[in-house]
């Protein structure tokens, strides 16, 4: 008798599964699979296309510009994650505490964060700008430089331009995402620990680090992705250039697809990351299994 | 209750099901959709939406009118081809229709051609190899713009030559004082100004990117002379740090600003100037492309319509093309944008408007230009050699990546052969 409402049980759970699962693979699975087969093709817009075997995964390994633009994707992940975590940890540290203007200034945190990608994108490329930007003139008023800096027309400069626009647009998400922890925190935690001697540093890597842990996992995790996957901000502001070195995986597989139209190349520079981003959901999943433990 | 409130939702749903099924058999109406040019001259878009509407107004039909700015229009073009949904009717770039006739995506305008008539030098830029599938909507001719006060202030003349251009540019160039002396854009932007410019002065110095059999030449003495030329005018400072990734529009904007000397534009900078800075167009001559050993070569293009053979509503899309040539509204059209567009039929030049001498000046100009892929056949492989501005990528390697002009040459050889496929 059990074993039968077991089975019906199951079977009710599979029948009431079905219609989402099959709306995930239309949406997701069918195009993940088209598109794995077309990255062995020499698909382009407008032709018929052929098979060609591991053709396109060659070409792009053994071209130095995907080595470059994979190095960037890498450098702008980490430089960008690092430095949003660090400073969205501080910013959130500060504004857990009481001050004066406290929810005025948790309110103006938010505005890089509300801006659409768009328009921040133009204003800082705007200000980026060598003739008439505002942080050359400024610069140059203060006396720092003497001639402006070609923030997004020379090769070093270009990716640390975008890097920085990808750091003020993100703080906020980690500023949020702690906050919410640090309040959850139980305050007879620090109590106890200022009772047992724990000094300032002490408390913070003792018990505010650790409670907050799986708030720090996901949002870096998140937050990783999204900055791995970063288009438009990057796009909008350099276009990827000068000579790719502002570019990143997103703006060269766009680039191969629509400018030069080798949507097969193109697939196969999208494919050949997945890897990369299956390891990171390996490690995410490994930290917080651990949490759950 | 629960059960009340449940069927009242579910017949509002299965009502508004049947409603829009009856509104969707009400409006059985042919549908013609329009990607039109964002064009610098916003009288444009006003009067073409307005001819459109009309156009579909006459002949019963739902009308879609969209505007595209240049730079994002291949991409979404690309991907509605790709969707099996292009568009009925696009204006674009005349080297960038070329690459769509080479698809087969294109329809035959051989009645608007046959139809309209069109000059020789208009018919020059949509020759495409495989037939007639684009239109030529108007001409673009560029000139030099120089501010002659700046030269003046030096006791310079007004140069005729490239490399008096460049001792010239040298004695005026200000740096310290914000001003540059050149304003040329070599930005891998999408855009045509900075690949025609490289183009014009490789064959003003005798080198020939692709010859007339289509086959690629590039890699000469006379193309290294010229991108030698070229990347000194980077790297000896003499155009804004950032020109070398300026899209189209920077040159337009730094010349307005007062920030450069000279830049080479079609008539849209002239109109820009009549309108918003006089003062500045006082202080400007507008002079024909300085000259080589081996002459001067003007690259002369133009916007240009094409009808997708996918799109819903072929046969309107050639009734429509046809009428806006309409001479009353064609000629109207040209004295609205000012001089920037030079006409691509006989037949409307004998007014006032083109018996001026600035305007007859830009129509005389339009026809003694070359198409943007001259001496070379207009196939689409060759306008997407255009398209993908080799040549640019070229310049900024030697410029940004100090590479030698002769490696940046060979590659460009080898980068102009794969994308022919020789």
């Amino acid at each position: 008798m059990q074993n039968n409402l077991k089975s019906i049980e199951r079977k009710l759970g599979y029948t009431f599964s079905f219609p989402i699962l099959f709306l995930v693979f239309i949406i997701i699975g069918f195009p993940s699979i088209y598109t794995f087969i077309l990255s062995f093709t020499n698909k382009r817009i407008g032709y018929p296309y052929h098979f060609i075997g591991i053709k396109n995964y060659v070409d792009i390994f053994k071209n130095p510009v995907y080595w470059r633009v994979l190095s960037n994707t890498i450098i702008y992940t980490f430089v960008c994650i690092i430095i949003k975590l660090m400073l969205g940890f501080a910013f959130a540290l500060l504004l857990n505490e009481n001050f004066k203007g406290r929810g005025f200034v948790r309110v103006a945190m938010l505005v890089p964060w509300a801006i659409p990608g768009m328009v921040a994108a133009h204003t800082w490329r705007w200000m980026y700008n060598d003739q008439y930007g505002i942080i050359n003139a400024i610069l140059r008023n203060i006396g720092l430089i003497d001639n402006p800096i070609p923030w997004l027309s020379d090769m070093k400069l270009a990716l640390i331009a975008v890097i920085i626009v990808n750091i003020w647009r993100g703080i906020p998400f980690f500023l949020f995402s702690i906050l919410g922890g640090l309040q959850t925190i139980d305050s007879q935690l620090y109590d106890a620990a200022k009772v047992d001697g724990a000094g300032i540093v002490s408390r913070f890597l003792n018990v505010t680090v650790p409670s907050i842990a799986p708030v720090l996992t996901i949002t870096t995790l998140l937050s990783t992705i999204w900055t791995f996957n970063d288009f438009d901000n990057i796009w909008l502001i350099t276009g990827g250039g000068p000579l790719n070195a502002s570019s990143v995986i997103s703006t060269f597989t766009y680039e191969t697809a629509f400018i030069s139209n080798q949507m097969g190349r193109a697939l196969a520079v999208a494919i050949s990351i997945i890897p990369i981003l299956i390891g990171l959901m390996f490690v995410a999943n490994k930290l917080l299994s651990r949490e759950d433990k | 209750m629960k059960r009340i409130i449940s069927i009242i939702l579910g017949l509002a749903i299965v009502t508004s099901i049947f409603a829009n099924g009856a509104q969707e058999q009400n409006t059985n109406k042919k549908k013609l959709v329009f990607w039109d040019k964002s064009e610098y001259v916003q009288d444009y878009n006003v009067l073409s939406k307005q001819h459109f509407d009309e156009f579909c107004a006459e002949n019963n039909i739902d009308g879609e009118y969209v505007i595209i700015p240049p730079n994002d229009l291949k991409q979404k073009l690309l991907a509605s081809i790709e969707g099996g949904n292009p568009p009925d009717i696009i204006v674009t770039d005349d080297f960038s229709a070329k690459q769509y006739a080479g698809m087969e995506q294109l329809l035959s305008v051989d009645s608007v051609m046959n139809a309209v008539p069109f000059t020789t030098a208009a018919k020059n830029i949509v020759q495409v190899t495989n037939g007639n599938f684009i239109v030529p909507m108007c001409i673009l001719a560029p000139a030099m713009y120089i501010r002659a006060d700046k030269w003046e202030e030096k006791g310079l003349d007004l140069p005729t030559t490239w490399d008096e251009l460049y001792e010239t540019a040298k004695v005026v160039n200000d740096p310290e004082n914000d001003f540059y002396a050149l304003g040329y854009p070599m930005g891998a932007s999408g855009g045509g100004d900075a690949e025609a410019m490289c183009r014009s002065i490789i064959l003003s110095f005798g080198g020939v990117p692709i010859d007339e059999n289509g086959v690629v030449t590039i890699n000469s003495a006379e193309t290294l002379s010229a991108l030698k030329f070229i990347a000194k005018l980077y790297t000896e400072n003499l155009c804004p740090p950032s020109a070398i990734t300026w899209d189209d529009m920077g040159n337009n904007t730094a010349y307005g600003a007062g920030s450069v000397g000279v830049i080479q534009n079609s008539g849209s900078v002239f109109s820009q100037l009549q309108k918003e800075n006089p003062e500045l167009l006082a202080k400007t001559r507008i002079l024909s492309y300085p000259s080589g050993v081996a002459g001067a070569f003007i690259p002369t293009g133009g916007n240009v319509f094409c009808a997708f053979k996918n799109g819903e509503s072929n046969d309107l899309a050639i009734e429509y093309i046809k009428s806006f040539f309409e001479k009353d509204f064609y000629e109207n059209l040209l004295t609205k944008m000012l001089g920037m567009w030079q006409p691509t039929i006989t037949g409307v030049t004998d007014n006032d408007f083109w018996k001026d001498p600035i305007n007859s000046g830009w129509l005389e100009s339009s026809k003694h230009g070359v198409n943007n892929l001259y001496p070379a056949p207009s196939t689409d492989l060759i306008a997407n050699a255009f398209s993908e501005q080799l040549c640019v990528k070229a310049i900024q390697q030697i410029v940004l990546n100090n590479v030698d002009p002769q490696i940046a040459l060979d590659n460009l050889e080898q980068s102009f052969k794969d994308t022919l496929g020789q």
